[in-house]
């Protein structure tokens, strides 16, 4: 199984932190491994942690509007954190994580989360632009599916999007 | 330009709420006052951009270029800011923005701010926070709105009917457009 530590040392996003920095990481962080199918979050859900995927690959969905059935809206590989849109604004879930195929996830509580998103020690703010520079990659993908969806003959082309990242 | 903190706080009331005099002060001199002419471009569609823009005086349009045409799909005015994406993940900018007017901007280079991260991190940190927040909530329009699309039974008439005002209020999400 992979640590946390080994992990985080093979990602650009962490280049920034110092051993020690690393180490208080992985005490923080809770790693398990789930299988296909697993939901780490429903819809109206409330917040309880974060997630680093470190193997496998995760599938975000929102129910559809007024017809049976779920959208895929954003789909996330090893390095990439997910549900941290509900924790830093302190909402319900508004949509659904689960695993595809075996993952292999590193989970932050929110009781951490908060420490680190709110205070201003060196650490959390290597934290905080860590959650900036996340944010700011799923908008940009965000947007690009928007556009897409704008121009698209066809709503495939949204789901082609994502899967070019 | 002469900046006092009290005359920040006022203007950018979100960004500064947690900070002190001092604070703001340090701010100010990491900021770099421009004046521009209507017209002139501050950020370019698609194109790689490493600084961000508060908006002091004036007026910036917000630009999409969709099928060959621009799109206007909004403004901001003193109090807002624009390019916040840049300082967070310096990459390709997703909308032109442009003076609609003279106007004067703060500018905040990635640069800069990886410098006021290390001399003053605890102000990197609060700008960080508000950014962070804000841009949590626009992923999550954002994403309301891609559901409205995925769910709709003819994306395709969706889109080439007349429909500007969903243009724009997509627009509107792509960039950030607030009010």
């Amino acid at each position: 199984m992979t640590t946390v530590m080994q992990f985080l040392q093979t990602i650009p996003q962490f280049a920034d932190f110092s051993q020690s920095e690393l180490a208080a990481f992985e005490k923080a962080f809770r790693v398990d491994t789930f299988s296909d199918g697993h939901v780490f979050m429903n819809e109206g859900d409330h917040a309880d942690a974060m997630y680093l995927i470190l193997e496998g690959e995760i599938e975000v969905r929102r129910r559809r509007k007024n017809k049976a059935g779920y959208a895929i809206i954003d789909r996330k590989r090893g390095g990439e954190i997910f549900g941290l849109i509900s924790l830093i604004n302190n909402e319900k879930h508004g949509a659904m994580a689960l695993a595809v195929g075996a993952v292999q996830v590193a989970s932050l509580p929110y009781s951490a989360f908060e420490l680190l998103f709110d205070t201003h020690a060196p650490i959390a703010l290597h934290f905080q632009r860590l959650v900036a520079r996340q944010l700011a990659r799923d908008l940009r993908r965000f947007n690009r599916a928007l556009r897409a969806a704008v121009r698209a003959d066809e709503v495939g082309a949204i789901v082609t999007s994502f899967e070019a990242d | 330009m002469d900046i006092r903190p009290d005359q920040l706080h006022q203007r950018f009331p979100e960004l500064t709420r947690h900070m002190s005099g001092d604070q703001q002060l340090v701010l100010i001199e990491y900021l770099d006052p421009r004046t521009i002419s209507a017209n002139h471009r501050l950020i370019q569609d698609g194109e790689s951009f490493d600084e961000m823009f508060f908006v002091w005086l004036g007026r910036l349009s917000i630009v999409l270029n969709f099928d060959q045409q621009d799109l206007i799909v909004g403004s901001v005015g003193p109090g807002a800011w624009v390019g916040e994406i840049a300082v967070m993940d310096p990459g390709p900018a997703c909308a032109t923005v442009v003076a609609a007017e003279d106007s004067v901007v703060l500018a905040l280079t990635t640069e800069v701010f990886a410098l006021l991260e290390k001399h003053h991190p605890m102000i990197a940190s609060l700008i960080l926070q508000v950014f962070s927040k804000e841009l949590a909530s626009r992923l999550r329009a954002s994403n309301r709105l891609l559901l409205d699309v995925l769910s709709h039974d003819d994306n395709e008439q969706l889109v080439s009917s007349p429909e500007r005002d969903w243009i724009k209020k997509v627009g509107g999400q792509l960039t950030g457009v607030r009010g």
